[in-house]
């Protein structure tokens, strides 16, 4: 269906090129300057001052006028340039005036002096050891928990995907974490690891270990908050390979069964290097999501989470929003949003040279 | 006046401010059942700060942002605004009570306020190099408060100092917390076999310590693990075992490395072997209820811990009772509330009116007794318990009053942090003495 | 994405699936009941706590109900008191944000699916990484630009006089325009997942028969949107109503009239007294009651919008 569709996308396309050449122009050479040209009359007007060059009469700047009016371009703009507009001032011009926010010595009540600018905020940052301890941290919870998410959904999926009764019943209640907000869980697993009531030490206490300071031992806090974040997202990464299995092929079970392959050979050799495309989304989805773990530390510790805890999310709110050091605190921003581009542009062109967008 | 030539550009800020100011009244107005402040006042408007002396013509409503939601802070803010509107049944009044968590939530509020550029009429929060962070926001009412109502002569030197930003006065004192008590429950004690009177030394502390964990089921020390409760102990630490000096020269900067290093080793032998296994997961409200019920021996903590026995009914002497901090004994550590007052003031007569009641013996006499803590001048003290009787006179006989580091006084809001950060990364168990004290010499 | 293509293992439903079961049946019954029990614990043993007195928290299994004497509703009613104006407070800015977020989402993927022209990749492109912007990076720039360039409340003053006005809408309304804006990108994303799977056919001829592309939108796309709509109203109403940092950040302060309800639960139960957890259960439930209606009714579209 899918790739039906694909053909008669690309047939149109076709059509259209065609209908270019044969008036014989060139329509924008990038999608940089199709904005640029968007409701920009003098644009036009100069671009066509060549054109009118060997086409005196004005008629064809006429009609080349009436044809831009009438292409997709101009005519969906009205849809996609209001939201697109919204969207990119809140977050692409925001992250432009964070990066030039992180360059001033903005802090405290004053208003930002744009006047000295240097960057003097991301030397800090290097002599900062906190802010490296952050950043291990961050590292360290975005592989864990993906790795985590990654290895608990797959086997839900795996199991839910075996002509289960109920299914529907299950799904539901592996995802409901999910729809839970942060502030919420971060309630329910305090009381879970609480140190005299909580289960997690109850449960230990019966095998005689314990009790364990969960949230307060350094060595042990970060595992403690990777293993509730990965209670509360390994659904979601359920849910995405769980579509991913159903997408695969019946008869290839049947052919892999035939060849007398066992269940986990099956799994191991054929099905799982099909869910490539589904677990590389679902990480970057989940990378991102532990770089927001904000909410939840900040629900347990307010901006200072414990010593082990601290990753760059909190780091940056405590700098900024607690201390007032609004430069500083731009600067961590920088960071976490460098390392989230490392993981999105990647998977963007990935997702791109594949014709995935 | 450069306060009224500086609002007089602003009237589109007065008139925000005004609304808040009402709508905060209706609120109030709402919980206490108090009507009655519909539309007076407003023949005044307009002319706000000319009719100075004329106390029957406010215009302006007062707003005071404080923190004392609960407890006996809010018991001491209700008898303070009950004393206040007796004194000023005119004007136009609105107190609010913002939060808890330590003063985090009122900070947050006070600091939005402030950076929209719509100051309350006064908000409460430590003087000393805290009133630092507010450079630029802050407002001088040395004539109209301190010199009018005499509180220069009233309150000790220390608290005049504290109270002085940018060469003027920029906030009034309410009460000061003793920070250098060690509370105990007497029956853990004496179960022990120890005589609290004879620790005068920090290794006796330690020992009465090891008798409670050997004689008795209870916790011998029962604290929160939270970075400031740890910046509070070590300073006493610091205080009782290397000197006044030592520790005034730390918090100017020229600590002695040595003089701080062997007050961490100290505090790491008392933590590691007597804290409860819990400390990093709970406040100190919830270790000072272990004291209480009996379950544990000693807290050090500022004496608002002390509020709680007095509410629980707890009896001075027989149930509950303190020592000074060892080697603290001609000292009181010192921490005061205040009330701030900002620059671009909304009410400017009505504040400084509210700031001269504040810093008067009344007010301070009806905050303070329920409060728990102690006025920072010379009162009668008739109306206060016994322990508190006992604190205002130690406080006035005190050789030294060592302003408080985890509390505003002594370093400002950014190096308070990032001592917390130093303790939080470096010490709070596992305790690296070394790491934690090249930390406290390079933040000062 | 298309979850459409079949799938081996839906084969007929045998109504005497009992008489099959096997070995292997029953353990994977259990395995998955055991995962239930993983799932659901945290949320039970919050549950129970919530309606605990103080000394039945103590004195009982954190799991277990407390006996008829360890009961009680006081907790739950004390965080109803202090959510209910938060609750209002969120449904105040979810609900539009919602809207306007899904309206916005259907816009843009309908001018970047269905339509043709150079450079509409990039600029979806853009869209999809504006999902994955950390907050983070743009929170400092937010509040300047609120508090210091738009300053609302100021701006607006004239209004709060008004019945049913109050200064805290100011806060509300930069809360909607704020969830709008990021949650456009999401929106467009799984707007333009379907709209990829539509009939480009019908479009075609609608479009060679002259009709507009706003003619095309009303008549032909919306209508097959709806089953989209309501996927893309239950996953971002349960997003928004979650949402904590702009909450914390915009409007700052617990205190504040315009808290929202997962701001409020974050400072809820700090007690004199230490940590009230029975407190800070019923309070997690109160906050979550509208995203658990939500999802446990609309389960399914909920699954499809994550998705993405």
């Amino acid at each position: 269906m899918k790739r039906i569709i694909h053909a008669l996308r690309t047939r149109a396309r076709n059509a259209r090129s065609d209908g270019d050449r044969d008036v014989g122009v060139d329509r924008p050479a990038s999608a940089a300057e199709a904005l640029k040209d968007e409701g920009d009359t003098d644009a036009i007007r100069s671009d066509g001052g060549v054109a009118a060059e060997t086409d005196p009469t004005g008629e064809y700047e006429r009609r080349r006028l009436q044809r831009w009016r009438d292409s997709d371009f101009v005519q969906s703009a009205p849809f996609w340039l209001p939201p697109f507009l919204l969207m990119g001032f809140f977050v692409y011009a925001a992250i432009g005036w964070n990066f030039l926010i992180s360059l001033t010595e903005y802090s405290g009540f004053g208003d930002v002096d744009y006047s000295t600018i240097g960057l003097h905020n991301y030397v800090e940052l290097v002599g900062d050891a906190g802010f490296w301890a952050a950043t291990r941290n961050t590292l360290v919870l975005l592989v864990a928990f993906t790795l985590a998410c990654l290895v608990l959904g797959l086997s839900l999926a795996i199991l839910l995907d075996r002509k289960i009764r109920f299914e529907r019943t299950f799904r539901t209640i592996y995802l409901l974490p999910f729809a839970l907000s942060f502030i919420v869980t971060a309630q329910f697993w305090m009381w879970m690891y609480n140190f005299d009531f909580g289960i997690v030490n109850g449960l230990f206490g019966l095998v005689g270990l314990g009790p364990y300071s969960w949230l307060g031992s350094p060595r042990l806090v970060l595992g403690s908050v990777i293993f509730a974040l990965m209670w509360q997202f390994s659904g979601y990464t359920m849910v995405v390979y769980l579509a991913a299995l159903r997408a695969i092929p019946g008869d290839q079970y049947e052919a892999a069964r035939v060849d007398g392959a066992n269940t986990l050979k099956l799994y191991w050799r054929v099905i799982i290097p099909q869910l490539k495309p589904a677990t590389v989304s679902a990480s970057v989805v989940l990378v991102l999501f532990a770089l927001k773990a904000f909410d939840f530390l900040y629900a347990i510790w307010g901006f200072r989470p414990r010593r082990g805890a601290d990753i760059l999310a909190t780091k940056m709110v405590r700098e900024a929003f607690q201390r007032q050091e609004w430069a500083y605190g731009a600067s961590i921003a920088i960071v976490l949003f460098i390392i989230s581009l490392a993981i999105i542009a990647p998977y963007l062109y990935q997702q791109y040279t594949q014709g995935n967008l | 006046m450069t306060q009224q030539s500086l609002e007089d550009a602003r009237p589109s800020r007065r008139q925000v401010l005004r609304l808040t100011g009402a709508l905060g009244v209706a609120g109030l107005a709402g919980c206490t059942g108090d009507g009655g402040n519909g539309g007076n006042g407003n023949g005044g408007n307009g002319n706000g700060g000319n009719g100075n002396g004329d106390d029957s013509g406010w215009s302006e409503t007062l707003e005071v942002m404080h923190g004392w939601t609960g407890g006996d802070g809010a018991d001491a803010v209700d008898a303070l605004i009950t004393a206040f509107e007796e004194e000023y049944p005119d004007m136009d009044t609105s107190f609010r009570a913002i939060g808890g968590g330590g003063n985090v939530e009122l900070d947050a509020s006070v600091a939005s306020r402030l950076r929209d550029g719509v100051p309350p009429s006064a908000f409460a929060g430590w003087p000393g190099k805290n009133l630092d962070q507010y450079e630029g926001v802050l407002g001088d009412m040395e004539a109209e408060v301190w010199e009018e109502a005499g509180l220069f002569d009233a309150h000790v030197e220390e608290v005049a100092e504290l109270c002085q930003f940018d060469g003027g006065m920029a906030a009034v004192p309410i009460g000061s917390h003793r920070m250098n008590d060690v509370f105990y429950n007497v029956e853990v004690v004496e179960a022990a076999g120890v005589d609290p009177d004879s620790i005068d030394s920090f290794d006796a502390l330690l020992d009465a310590l090891a008798a409670i964990e050997s004689e008795t089921d209870a916790q011998p020390y029962a604290n929160s693990l939270a970075p400031w409760t740890v910046l509070q102990l070590w300073a006493q630490v610091m205080l009782g075992g290397q000197g006044f000096d030592a520790y005034m020269n730390f918090i100017e900067g020229n600590g002695d490395r040595s003089a701080v290093q062997e007050s961490f080793e100290r505090v790491e032998e008392l933590l590691d072997n007597y804290l409860n296994d819990d400390a990093p997961e709970i406040g100190f409200t919830e270790a000072n209820q272990r004291i209480m019920a009996g379950d544990a021996g000693f807290i050090h903590q500022g004496n608002w811990a002390a509020g709680a026995y007095v509410a629980e009914g707890l009896e001075f002497g027989t149930d509950w009772d303190r020592i000074q901090f060892p080697g603290t004994e001609n000292m009181y550590g010192f921490h005061v509330d205040s009330f701030i007052y900002p620059s671009d003031n909304p009410s400017p007569d009505e504040t400084h009116a509210f700031l001269r009641f504040a810093g008067s013996e009344t007010a301070q006499i009806e905050f303070n007794r329920l409060k728990g803590s102690i006025p920072t001048r010379d009162v009668d003290t008739s109306d206060f318990s016994p322990y508190l009787t006992e604190t205002i006179e130690d406080f006035q006989d005190a050789e030294h009053r060592p302003p408080a580091i985890a509390h505003g006084l002594a370093v400002n809001q950014s190096l308070q942090a990032d001592l917390s950060d130093v303790l939080a990364d470096t010490f709070l168990d596992p305790y690296d003495v070394e790491a934690a004290t090249d930390g406290f010499m390079d933040t000062l | 994405m298309s979850t459409e293509t079949h799938s081996q293992t839906d084969t007929d439903p045998t109504p005497s699936w009992i008489n099959r079961v096997s070995a292997g049946d029953v353990g994977l019954y259990v395995l998955l009941l055991g995962l239930v029990a993983f799932y659901l614990t945290p949320i039970q043993t919050g549950l129970v706590t919530s309606i605990k007195t103080s000394q039945a928290l103590r004195e009982t299994l954190p799991f277990l109900p407390p006996g008829a004497a360890g009961i009680t509703f006081e907790k739950w009613q004390v965080a109803f008191e202090a959510l209910s104006t938060g609750m209002i407070n969120s449904m105040l800015f979810t609900i539009p944000s919602t809207i306007l977020c899904a309206v916005f989402g259907s816009m843009a993927a309908y001018g970047l699916t269905l339509a043709n022209w150079r450079g509409q990749v990039l600029v979806f492109a853009t869209f999809i990484a504006g999902i994955f912007i950390p907050y983070q990076a743009v929170i400092i720039p937010l509040s300047e630009f609120w508090t210091v360039w738009v300053n609302l409340d100021g701006r607006l003053a004239f209004l709060w006089g008004l019945p049913l006005l109050a200064e805290k809408h100011a806060t509300i309304i930069e809360l909607i325009i704020t969830h709008t804006a990021y949650g456009i990108p999401i929106c467009t994303v799984l707007f333009r997942a379907q709209y990829q799977t539509m009939s480009w056919e019908m479009i075609e001829a609608a479009r060679l028969d002259g009709a507009s592309m706003w003619r095309v939108y009303r008549r032909i796309v919306l209508p097959l949107s709806i089953p989209m709509f309501a996927v893309v109203f239950i996953f971002q109403f349960t997003q928004i109503w979650n949402e904590f940092l702009f909450s914390l950040t915009l409007i700052r302060s617990v205190s504040d009239p315009a808290a929202s309800v997962t701001l409020i639960l974050s400072g809820l139960g700090e007690a004199m007294e230490g940590v009230d957890f029975p407190l800070r259960m019923a309070g997690a439930f109160v906050a979550a009651l509208p995203t658990l209606i939500v999802y446990v009714l609309f389960a399914d579209e909920f699954a499809e919008g994550v998705q993405v």
